[in-house]
């Protein structure tokens, strides 16, 4: 399951022979890891052990910038800031250890399968999803004539049954991204009629009215835009936002509700300041943001990340998201989900 | 972490899942924030990955909040079933009171048991003389029972003493006698219609009922039969006998409530208080019963009670001077001339048998301008209701009989 698309960075694994490992840790905090990280309850050897903490301490320069030499308290204070265990059974795997495999597979087999299948929505996709992720994590996979596995770029951060659910979704969105193209549209969201009373802006408000919005967005805190977008672009539910980002959804319901508030008043304030009346001002916050779309760029107005990997594959049905997050944060009178988002408080 | 600075690149995984557990810095909170405000991929990656959480079990690395988690929703999904209960448990109360409220039997049963706990309490803490009540002081609880109930006590006790009679017949009139010579003397504690009946209609019911009355309860039931029986006995006397002036009057002089009387506790065996009528009373003998004796009428009985030569109890007695006339329970006549110190037996000579001994007050008479006064006289009573009249106690003589002129 290569696509190709440069979306996350493979750290290169360190072969570090076992010799220098005396040298490069001391023999105490070998030993204290050993312990600590249970890997002789599934059968690891402490040599291989070793030389896998010695190798994932070095990937990482023990947490350091590269370059810098690493002392004794140094090496204890980045194991006991990572998930040692977690870390030396993903090394071991990615070294190919069998009974650090078996392991893996009888403590996360089932969860990646019932995993796959809640992301995929279906069970038959799931589990192609999780054949498709094993044969890769395995490392089947091969670059440039070396066996290739994800889980050496684990670093023990989070939790590996983390670690694995992300990068499950990962390459279930990246799988749909590429074969997006390839699927019919949904004529439901596009056929959808223009209203009739929204008004049509000409070339110099519209760019004013952009750029008023982008101004107001720009101003809100990096969580409340995120907020929005989750919102309004991606419509999630409250609840899942608000478990995302760990507060109630009551609190998200209320962000969202002055968020948009706060947005639409700078939107007008700003079209004020640039010479438009009070009455064009909101005239103009009642424009379809379709016809916004139509007469300029708003896609890159509203999910310009400077990525070009996104640029490409956030093709055009994800245009008709982002207007619907305009038209909810600027129409005063359309039902949007700004109302929703009182009733679902 | 830099990855914003880099075009091209997202968060990966590993950042993405830690931030999504929430082991990320507030920097990295911000930079991850700011890029998945315009990065619609990794927004959907991190809330695919969070329902891919919710699906599969709690990982062993993080069992805190999924389980939190699933404790909470278990609450939350039975807490609107905690309204129906809730409901229901007030219809049930209230029918409940309700029910108590509007239902008589338990309250007449409850009302009934209250009287005899009251007497066997009163039995208990009366071993020390106190003066008797009058009913207008009497226990709250004890006029509350009677008045919760009094038709149905009135009706026991009246069919009691129908029971009573018509068993007890044939032994009553063989110590109705002695039952009305000792009836002067002996008072009950209480009026017999006010709880005689009451407390006995009580006992009947705790003694047929096994759960509540018992052994207890049946003697109980018999001392008070036994001691309502001498009452009508000696009301029998007093009615059938002329003698309303001397003989229904006690030996001592008339008790003053409060000053020359008291409450004492008398075991009912002896010759003090009259065996009961019935065996079924002779059982419940060493029962108590509270009975009202003159203090000098006590203390004259229990002097006397182990001189006579019949070594049986004194029934009667009366002093002139240094002569003491005494009777025993048996009816024997004995007299003293010294002081009760020595006896001698007196022989028989009235019909009948010697039931009262008492004396005939000084009498005087007037002849001219000399006033002879006569000596006291002794006066025995026997069952036939003759008196005999003796200045001596050994010679006795009928006296004539008093005719309205």
């Amino acid at each position: 399951m290569d696509d190709g698309a440069p979306s996350q960075p493979i750290d290169e694994s360190l072969k570090v022979d076992i010799s220098a490992t005396a040298v490069a840790m001391e023999r105490a905090l070998l030993d204290r890891l050993w312990v600590e990280s249970g890997s002789a309850s599934w059968g690891l050897e402490q040599s291989i052990f070793e030389r896998v903490v010695l190798a994932a301490g070095l990937r990482q320069n023990f947490g350091l910038t590269p370059g810098v030499l690493a002392g004794s308290d140094e090496q204890a204070g980045f194991f006991e800031r990572v998930k040692l265990a977690d870390l030396v059974l993903a090394s071991a795997c990615a070294e190919g250890n069998e009974r650090a495999w078996e392991h893996f597979m009888s403590a996360y087999g089932s969860q990646l399968t019932r995993a796959a299948i809640a992301i995929s929505g279906s069970e038959t996709v799931g589990r192609d999803l999780a054949d498709a992720f094993y044969a890769e994590l395995y490392g089947l996979n091969t670059r440039e004539g070396k066996r290739k596995c994800p889980l050496e770029s684990y670093r023990g951060r989070g939790s590996l049954l983390g670690w694995l659910r992300t990068t499950l979704s990962q390459r279930f969105v990246d799988h749909y991204r590429r074969t997006f193209r390839e699927e019919a549209l949904d004529e439901r969201k596009h056929d959808s009629p223009v209203r009739a009373d929204s008004p049509q802006l000409d070339g110099g408000n519209a760019t004013m009215l952009r750029d008023a919005f982008q101004e107001a967005l720009s101003g809100q805190p990096a969580e409340e835009r995120f907020v929005l977008a989750a919102y309004y672009l991606d419509d999630r539910t409250l609840a899942e936002i608000g478990k995302l980002l760990h507060v109630h959804e009551a609190t998200i319901s209320r962000r969202v509700k002055k968020s948009t508030q706060a947005i639409r008043k700078q939107v007008l304030k700003l079209l004020e300041t640039k010479g438009l009346s009070r009455s064009a001002a909101e005239e103009a916050m009642g424009t379809d943001p379709r016809d916004l779309e139509l007469g300029m760029d708003l896609k890159k107005l509203l999910q310009y990340t400077g990525s070009e990997s996104f640029h490409e594959q956030a093709g055009s049905g994800l245009a008709i998201k982002s207007g619907s997050v305009t038209g909810a944060m600027l129409a005063d009178s359309s039902a949007s989900r700004a109302g929703e988002a009182n009733s679902e408080r | 972490m830099k990855f914003t600075t880099q075009p091209g690149t997202h968060p990966d995984a590993e950042i993405l899942a830690a931030f999504s557990e929430q082991l990320v810095s507030e920097t990295e909170r911000e930079e991850i924030l700011a890029h998945m405000a315009t990065c619609d991929r990794c927004r959907e990656v991190v809330f695919l990955a969070q329902i891919a959480m919710e699906a599969g079990e709690p990982a062993p690395v993080l069992p805190q909040a999924p389980e939190r988690k699933r404790f909470g929703s278990r609450f939350a999904n039975w807490r609107f079933a905690w309204i129906p209960v809730a409901a229901m448990a007030g219809v049930v109360g209230f029918a409940v009171v309700e029910h108590m409220r509007h239902a008589p039997a338990p309250e007449m049963r409850m009302a009934q048991n209250a009287a005899p706990a009251e007497m066997i309490q009163r039995q208990v803490d009366s071993k020390k003389v106190e003066s008797p009540k009058p009913s207008s002081q009497r226990s709250r609880e004890e006029l509350k029972s009677k008045s919760i109930a009094p038709a149905r006590r009135d009706r026991d006790a009246e069919e009691d003493q129908r029971s009573l009679d018509a068993k007890d017949a044939p032994a009553a009139s063989q110590k109705k006698d002695e039952m009305a010579t000792q009836a002067d003397s002996l008072k009950a504690a209480v009026p017999p219609a006010a709880t005689g009946g009451a407390a006995r209609g009580t006992f009947e019911a705790r003694a047929k009922s096994s759960s509540i009355g018992g052994p207890l309860a049946q003697n109980q039931m018999q001392v008070q039969n036994s001691a309502q029986m001498q009452q009508n006995y000696a009301n029998e006397a007093k009615e059938r006998s002329a003698l309303s002036d001397s003989a229904n009057k006690p030996t001592a002089p008339p008790a003053k409530p409060g000053a020359a009387t008291g409450t004492v506790i008398v075991q009912a065996q002896g010759g003090i208080v009259p065996a009961s009528p019935t065996p079924e009373a002779n059982a419940a003998q060493t029962e108590t019963a509270t009975v009202l004796l003159s203090e000098k009428g006590l203390s004259k009985q229990k002097a006397a009670e182990s001189a006579l030569p019949s070594n049986l109890g004194v029934l009667s007695e009366a002093v002139v001077g240094t002569k003491t006339v005494a009777i025993d329970t048996a009816g024997s006549v004995f007299v003293s001339r010294d002081n009760g110190k020595g006896w001698e037996p007196v022989k028989t000579q009235w019909n009948g048998r010697a039931v009262l001994v008492k004396v005939k007050p000084l009498s005087g008479q007037v002849t001219g301008n000399v006033l002879s006064q006569q000596p006291a006289q002794f006066e025995l009573l026997t069952d036939k209701l003759d008196t005999w009249i003796s200045k001596d106690g050994r010679i006795w003589s009928l006296k004539p009989p008093i005719t309205n002129k």
